[in-house]
Parts: C-alpha cells; sequence; structure tokens
C-alpha cells in the first residue's frame, strides 16, 4: 500500500514537472528573428532638397552582412538626382549589434565632427538612419552611437539618449499616380 | 423498437428470413443501392424489384424510418406509423391508406418468403422524407424545412421564399445570366407549394434532389436576370429573400417634349456621352436591368431611335443610346422623381473661366446648365461633367494647387459634346454645388467642397488640458463658451453634414471633460457642425490656432492661472567646444545666437520681464543642464534660440519646434513665436514643428526652439552677420513672447450665446 501512495506521490510530481517544462517552452521569449540573408530590395531614406521630408530610395544589397551593407549604403548618398545625402563623408560604420529587435548603430566620430549641424540636418541624419534601418526586417528601434559611447546628442538638439523607432510624418507623403481619362 | 410480442415474433422472423436472403444470391436485389442521408442502407432494407419499383423488407424500413410496424396476421395488413401519420397497406393490394386519405401504389405489399415487403418510394414519401433515383441508385433524405411559396414583393426587386425555417442556402453561379439557381439544402416543397414567381418576365422550375439532399429554385428569364451579384441573397422573417435589381419598365417622349426613362425603383445617376457618326448620346444607368419595353417613340424634333442594351453585367449597367437628330442637344432635368430620368432639349454651351480658391472651384457657362457632379473615392476625385460643352479657347487646360484639400484641376474635352473637369483631391469630400446667372445673362457656378472631420484628441499635462480638432480642409470656426454647465462649442462652416461622423468615433472624454457630442447648429442663416466638449471644471481657455485652418487646437487650464511671475529663460544654442552649424565664410551659430538672445534679453528687461540665460558667454552647458537651469528658476517660458543649416544652400528660412506630444502647453507659443518670426523678419515660413530636442522635451513650462534662419544659406548667412538682421530678430523674439504672455493672461473669454443643438 506505501509502495502505491508513494508511486502516485512520483507521478504527481512527474506531472508538475511536465507542466512546467510545457510553461518553460511556451513563455520562452521568442527567439531574435533571423538576419535576413540572400540578395535583398531595401528602401533607404534620404533627404528631399528643401531638408524637410524623407524619400525611400530602392536599393539591392547581397545580403552576405545586410544590416551592414543597407547602412553602408545609406552612408554611400542617394542615386537619385533629386534626393541629399544624410551622412557626412567619411562617416564609418565601428559595429552594429542587434538585441530584442533594437539596433545599436555606432558609428565612428566623423559623423558627429563633419555634421553640418542646424537642427534641419540633425533631423535629417537622425531619422533617415532611424527609418532606413527600422524599415528592414528584425529591426524595430535604433540606438545611435558614437566612437562606442551613447551620446547625448549628434548636433545639440536631438535627445539620442533615447532610442528610435520609424518616423512617418517626416516620410514625404508621395503622391498618388495620376492617371488620365 | 417494437413492444410488443407480435413485433417481437415478427422481427425473428425477419431475422431468420434475412439469413436466408443473404445466402441465395438469387434473390438479391444485385443492382439496387439505398442511401439514406448519404448512408449506404441497401443491406439493411434487402430491396426487390418489381417492374422498376423497388420494394423493401418492411421491418428495415420502420427501424430506419423510426416507425411503429404493426402485422395483422388475419387482415393481412402492414400498419406504419409515428406520431404524425399512420400508413396501412394490404399484402397484393395497390390500395394503401395514408391517414384518413387512400393512394395507389405502382406495386403492392407482398410477402415474399414469409416477409413483409412494402414499396419504398409511397412509403417513404408517405411519411415526407425525399426520395431520388439515379441510375440504380436511390436516395432518401428527411427534408428538415419545406417550402410553401415563392413570390415577388416590393415591385419585382426581391425574391421571397417561405419556408418553414431557414437550412443551409447559396446562389450557384450560372454560366448565363439569363437565369440563376437558389439551392437550399435539406430542403423539400411543400405539397401545396405555389409559384407565384412565373410571369412575363420570369420562369421558375424547381428540382429536387434526395441525392444531395438538396432543393434547387432555377429561374430564367428573357433578359438578363437583374441580380445583385454582390451579396444579394439575405434572411427575414425566417424567409429566404434574394434582393433583385430594380428594372427598366418604360422610355418615352413625353407629349411635353422631354425623354423619360422609368424604372419600377430609384436609379443610381448615369454617366452620359455624346459621340459623333451617328450623333448619338449614351446614357449608362448603373445596377439597373434590362426588360422588354415598348421602344417606338412618339414623333420629336431631337431624338431619332432608342436602343437599348444589358451594357454590362458585374457590375449591371444599362445602356441606353439615344440618336440624336440634327443640332439636337439633350440635358439632365434635376429634381425628377428618384425612378425616372428626364432628359430635356437644350442649347450648346461654353464653358469658361476656370477658378480656384481655397475649397471651391468655380467656372462660367454660357448658358444655364446642371454639370453632373461625381465624388469619387478611390482615387479622391471629384469629376464634373458638362454635357452639350466646348471649352473656352481662353480656358486653363489645368490648376495646379497643392493645398489642404486638392492637388490639381484637369479639364478634358471628355467626347465631342462634353467638358469635364478632374479635381484631384487629398481626401475624398461632398460637394455643394451652386449657380447663379451673371449681369451679362452667362451662369457662375462654384462648387465648394466640403470638409470632414478626421480626429480629436485629447492631451493631458500638467495644468492643462490640450484639444486638438483636425479637419480635411481649411475652414472658418469659432469657439464658444457656455456656462450651466460649462461647456465648450467648436461651431464650424462647411462641413459636410450629411456625412459627418462617417467612420468616425469620438475620443472617450478625460480629465475635466465629461462629455463629447456633435449636433447641426443654425448660426446666422448657416447650418454649422458643431463639436460641445462638456465640462466639470472651467478655469480658463486659450485658442491656439487662427481662423480659417484645418486644425483647430485648444488649450484649457485645468487649474487657476496663479499670478503670471514674467520669467523667461533664453537659451543660446551651442557654444564652447561646440560652435553649431558654422557657415562656409567661418560663421558660427554659437556666436550669432549668443548675440540675438543677449539683444531680445535686453528687450524683455525694457518690458519688465525677468530674463534668465542660460548662457551669457561663449561657453559649454548641456542640454540637460540648460533644460535643468529652467526648472530650477521657474521659469513661466523658455526660448531655445538657434540657426539652422542644411546641405544644400539654397535651403533657408524660419522654424520653430515644441516638443513631441506637448501641444496642450507648448503648441500656442510655438505659433506665436513663430509668426511674430515670419512677420518680422520675412523668412521662407518652414512651419511649426515638434520633435524630441532635450531642451524642449525637459523643460517643465512651455517651451520652444527656434531656427533663425540657415548659416548655409550665403544670403542668410550675410543677414545674420549683420547687427540689424540680428536685432530684428531679438525684436521678434520679444514681441513674441509679450504677445503670448498678454494672451495668456487676459484669456478669451465669450459670452454664453443661444446654444441650439439637434
Amino acid at each position: 500500500m506505501l509502495g502505491k501512495k508513494e508511486l502516485t506521490r512520483a507521478g504527481a510530481i512527474l506531472i508538475v514537472l511536465l507542466a512546467l517544462l510545457l510553461i518553460f517552452l511556451v513563455m520562452r521569449p521568442d527567439p531574435e528573428p533571423p538576419v535576413p540573408t540572400g540578395e535583398q530590395e531595401v528602401e533607404l531614406y534620404f533627404a528631399t532638397p528643401d531638408a524637410m521630408y524623407l524619400q525611400p530610395e530602392t536599393r539591392i544589397v547581397p545580403g552576405e552582412d545586410f544590416y551592414y551593407e543597407v547602412l553602408q549604403e545609406l552612408i554611400a548618398g542617394p542615386q537619385e538626382e533629386d534626393l541629399v545625402r544624410t551622412i557626412p563623408e567619411g562617416t564609418e560604420i565601428r559595429e552594429i549589434v542587434r538585441e530584442n529587435e533594437t539596433a545599436y548603430l555606432d558609428f565612428n566620430h566623423i559623423l558627429r565632427d563633419q555634421h553640418p549641424g542646424g537642427s534641419a540636418g540633425e533631423r535629417m541624419t537622425v531619422y533617415s538612419i532611424v527609418n532606413t534601418m527600422t524599415a528592414v526586417p528584425g529591426i524595430q528601434q535604433v540606438y545611435i552611437l558614437i566612437e562606442g559611447e551613447e551620446i547625448e546628442t549628434l548636433a545639440g538638439h536631438l535627445d539620442l539618449t533615447l532610442n528610435y523607432t520609424f518616423n512617418y510624418d517626416i516620410v514625404e507623403k508621395e503622391n498618388e499616380e495620376q492617371q488620365d481619362e | 423498437m417494437s413492444g410488443s410480442k407480435t413485433g417481437e415474433r415478427i422481427m425473428l422472423g425477419f431475422f431468420v428470413l434475412l439469413l436466408i436472403f443473404l445466402a441465395s444470391p438469387a434473390l438479391q436485389a444485385g443492382e439496387i443501392s439505398i442511401y439514406y442521408h448519404g448512408e449506404d442502407i441497401t443491406e439493411k432494407l434487402a430491396p426487390e424489384e418489381d417492374g422498376g419499383n423497388i420494394l423493401v423488407q418492411a421491418r428495415g424500413l420502420a427501424d430506419l424510418l423510426d416507425l411503429e410496424l404493426e402485422w395483422q396476421e388475419a387482415l393481412e395488413t402492414i400498419t406504419l406509423e409515428n406520431s404524425d401519420d399512420t400508413l396501412i397497406l394490404m399484402i397484393g393490394s395497390n390500395y394503401y391508406q395514408i391517414n384518413s386519405r387512400t393512394e395507389s401504389s405502382g406495386v403492392p405489399a407482398q410477402l415474399i418468403d414469409e416477409t413483409g415487403y412494402v414499396p419504398l418510394e409511397e412509403v417513404v414519401r408517405g411519411f415526407g422524407y425525399l426520395t431520388d433515383e439515379e441510375e440504380g441508385e436511390y436516395y432518401i433524405f428527411q427534408p428538415d424545412t419545406r417550402i410553401h411559396e415563392a413570390y415577388w414583393s416590393t415591385e419585382e426587386q426581391q425574391l421571397v421564399l417561405d419556408m418553414d425555417k431557414i437550412t443551409p442556402y447559396r446562389i450557384n453561379p450560372t454560366d448565363d445570366s439569363y437565369s440563376i439557381e437558389i439551392e437550399i439544402d435539406k430542403a423539400a416543397l411543400a405539397d401545396d407549394f405555389i409559384d407565384n414567381i412565373s410571369d412575363r418576365n420570369f420562369t421558375l422550375r424547381v428540382r429536387e434532389s434526395a441525392n444531395e439532399a438538396r432543393l434547387r429554385f432555377i429561374i430564367s428569364s428573357q433578359n438578363p436576370i437583374p441580380y445583385r451579384r454582390d451579396g444579394g441573397i439575405e434572411e427575414r422573417a425566417g424567409n429566404l429573400v434574394v434582393n433583385f435589381l430594380p428594372m427598366l419598365v418604360n422610355v418615352s417622349w413625353d407629349s411635353d417634349d422631354f425623354l423619360e426613362i422609368e424604372a419600377n425603383a430609384g436609379m443610381k445617376r448615369p454617366e452620359v456621352f455624346l459621340y459623333d457618326n451617328p450623333r448619338r448620346m449614351v446614357i449608362d444607368i448603373p445596377d439597373l436591368m434590362l426588360s422588354e419595353v415598348d421602344l417606338e417613340l412618339d414623333d420629336n424634333d431631337y431624338v431619332e431611335d432608342v436602343r437599348l442594351s444589358q451594357f454590362k453585367e458585374d457590375p449591371v449597367v444599362l445602356r441606353v443610346v439615344l440618336e440624336l437628330k440634327e443640332d439636337s442637344y439633350l440635358g439632365i432635368a434635376e429634381d425628377v422623381e428618384p425612378h425616372k430620368l428626364v432628359f430635356y432639349p437644350t442649347e450648346e454651351n461654353v464653358v469658361g473661366n476656370l477658378d480656384y480658391r481655397p475649397g471651391e472651384i468655380s467656372f462660367v457657362t454660357s448658358t444655364e446648365a446642371k454639370p453632373e457632379i461625381f465624388s469619387l473615392r478611390e482615387p479622391p476625385r471629384l469629376v464634373i461633367n458638362m454635357l452639350n460643352t466646348t471649352r473656352d479657347n481662353d480656358m486653363a487646360s489645368s490648376l495646379e494647387i497643392e493645398d489642404d484639400m486638392i492637388k490639381e484641376i484637369r479639364t478634358s474635352r471628355f467626347d465631342s459634346q462634353t467638358v469635364r473637369l478632374v479635381a484631384e483631391l487629398k481626401e475624398s469630400s461632398g460637394y455643394n454645388w451652386q449657380s447663379v446667372e451673371r449681369e451679362d445673362g452667362t451662369f457662375l457656378h462654384t462648387i465648394q467642397l466640403e470638409n470632414r472631420l478626421r480626429d480629436i484628441a485629447i492631451s493631458q499635462q500638467a495644468q492643462m488640458l490640450g484639444l486638438r480638432i483636425q479637419l480635411s480642409g481649411e475652414a472658418e470656426y469659432e469657439v464658444r463658451r457656455f456656462t450651466h454647465p460649462y461647456r465648450i462649442a467648436v461651431d464650424i462652416s462647411g462641413m459636410d453634414l450629411e456625412n459627418r461622423l462617417d467612420d468616425f468615433e469620438l475620443p472617450e472624454p478625460e480629465g475635466i471633460i465629461d462629455e463629447i457630442r456633435t449636433g447641426i447648429i443654425i448660426s446666422g442663416g448657416e447650418r454649422k457642425f458643431r463639436i460641445v466638449f462638456e465640462l466639470n471644471d472651467y478655469h480658463s481657455h486659450q485658442l491656439l490656432t487662427d481662423t480659417p485652418s484645418s486644425e483647430i487646437m485648444l488649450s484649457l487650464s485645468t487649474q487657476e492661472i496663479q499670478e503670471f511671475e514674467n520669467i523667461v529663460v533664453l537659451d543660446p544654442g551651442h557654444g564652447g567646444f561646440d560652435p553649431g552649424a558654422v557657415s562656409p565664410n567661418g560663421l558660427n551659430e554659437s556666436e550669432v545666437v549668443l548675440d540675438i538672445s543677449l539683444r531680445a534679453a535686453a528687450l524683455l528687461e525694457d518690458r519688465g520681464f525677468d530674463v534668465i540665460m542660460t548662457r551669457n558667454d561663449d561657453s559649454f552647458i548641456s542640454l540637460y543642464e540648460r533644460a535643468e537651469i529652467a526648472n530650477r528658476a521657474g521659469a513661466e517660458i523658455f526660448v531655445s534660440v538657434h540657426s539652422n543649416a542644411a546641405t544644400r544652400s539654397a535651403v533657408g528660412g524660419l522654424e520653430t519646434y515644441y516638443g513631441r506630444g506637448r501641444e496642450s502647453d507648448s503648441y500656442y507659443l510655438a505659433r506665436t513665436m513663430q509668426n511674430s518670426m515670419v512677420n518680422k523678419l520675412r523668412l521662407t515660413d518652414r512651419g511649426v514643428k515638434t520633435d524630441r530636442f532635450t531642451v524642449i522635451r525637459e523643460t517643465e513650462m512651455p517651451a520652444v526652439l527656434l531656427e533663425i534662419g540657415f548659416l548655409s544659406n550665403p544670403e542668410e548667412e550675410r543677414l545674420l552677420g549683420s547687427s540689424s538682421f540680428r536685432e530684428r530678430a531679438a525684436e521678434s523674439i520679444a514681441e513674441g513672447i509679450q504677445k503670448y504672455r498678454d494672451s495668456i493672461l487676459e484669456g478669451e473669454d465669450y459670452d454664453a450665446g443661444k446654444e441650439r443643438i439637434n
């Protein structure tokens, strides 16, 4: 009789353990979405000539080191004539770290030191980086770092101790295609 | 099943016999299969064929259909019954009795090897089951519903199937549009079914299919069936209702000289086209079905001939083609009954003087004419057609507009006799058309776009509650305050009153707002849209926007404003190792903005303000420190002074920023400062913007950041280097702050007016 009781208890413990395992499996945070690989079409956000808005330009990247390639293309500047580059020449990417869909983008000092300044210019730079990087899969928000350090600001206005998500207001609304009767 | 002793004995007998049957292949009915609700029950019933009729074992059938079975040896009768019906068959007789009726069967009940056999069809149908036979396969099912009548309601626009209860149904697609098929599962026609559908235009056929346990109603016509193909079947009061489209009933030339097209219900507005060779008018009427109508028109000077066709079937369009006589022009009459279209003789028209003022398109026609106006949703567009019309030679072919409501207006010769104006809108809009005769006999048409409510947002900050109403376009408005109970009413002119709350949900009231409601008021003879905010507390309010505007912003104090101490913090941007923007000739932003700020401080002190500077010299102060200085000082206003830069040297102008999400406490200051700068400095107005700048985010009082000119722009660099411009910039800052302070202190108050709301 005692043996049966013990058996029952062992069974109960086993059930509890199994339940815990199940809970653990269910509750486990989603794994980080994979980094896209292979040729990818991406949208790079560049400034409009009046430095009021950003507009996307489509580019294809090889997808061997996806996030790096996207940012590198953004630094290289637009191909379309009526868009304006947003990142000073000579800016280099030091590191890109991604954690829980947050990207920590670390640039060299050129991004800050060669920046022309002004609220308009600072907004174009920051949001072109933010919008471009949060428009690609796997990144929801962005921190901008310089030489591995958190910065208070890039050009004296925007608070860069905060993280940034996609800014819709600064994207120029495209005119719908005008069809003719 | 049967409780009686006889029953038990019979069952046993049947069972024994059944085994014998199974063992004797010669007696098997071989070819016949019987299905009950899709299940093969051939074995249970051991069917026998007799001259094309099927006989089955009485016992097996009774079990299957849940019937009581009684065998009366003396009379040689088999009685089958359930709670509703009783059926009595006599062995060897073609007559059988169902309830009190006597019927005859194709084959009599028989004893085969001592086992009672009954005719399947008669018994099964007698108990209300449906049967169907197909190549030796016999199907039985019990309908869940019976259909008693099919009839038209409301002028042949709805076909109603009167049934006991609704079972699954559908409209089957048919290849031709001349028939439709309504399929109903588990249904049968009632014995007394009445067909009130078949008439001059329609024929109804009904097909029962026990095989699939369903009933099909096939309705066909000489003409395409006016079935509303987009979801035209519905349930009403336990009946099925099939919606049909309105149908053409008459085309005639009236003795009062006009052409009339009549339908059996209201018609949608047609599209009208005019063509040459031969001269003809094509009238496309949406959602209208063709029917047999007499096309002989009475003699007239305008229309030679009429042709009709079902131009399209999905979506449905009826096309009427009028062959016009030489020099005849027809126009569409307005204000006729909805189920009629009237075309009256008119003259050729010339249109010109296309013009646009915010929210209003205007043009002039040589004769009186009512343009056809269509408001489209996708893409948002207003299409204005003028029939029998040519363009004036000097009429602009298009107007580029690009304001809140409209992008551009194009004109085109749409067909040989129609001028079309297309206004590309920012979003779809209602409109008001008006036409007045001018002194020279021509007619001025104005089409006013109606405004729509886009958003109402409430935001709460310390001591303030912000209200922001966004409209699709600019509107004149008025803000009124009432007491008992306290409420703020915003009366907006030129709104789309008919569809004013389409797709719009009012926000939940919060803070001092108890309730939000909307209505229409009549004020100064004009119907206006009113939004009422009912308050549980009121101290003062501030209208933050000008009229007209597409955005109405109000700030309500949630506490009494104490004495204003006139403490202002001026924050010259950058400094120290951070020069800010640097012009091509080496002019530093930090130096320019310090000078402007010091000048502004002097002016403000003259006006009695207590000014605190975050820096008085070229030193570096962090952004958080700047905000902290203002917070510690208990400042009432914070103004950060900057100059801008951009990559392209052509970019120039003025901007004012307020902190993101700080509409209720900082937007009015931003608006006031931007207006003051734009008026005084005459540079491009780049607008009031919002962003997450540290100094306007971390400060606890109304705070703005000014961007005065672009150092990257050579002309503005020159200005920013000059004392006179810096002095004017300082004046614009001082004046803006003064104006803000004055209006905050004085507040805005309106006399309680008469309020009528419906």
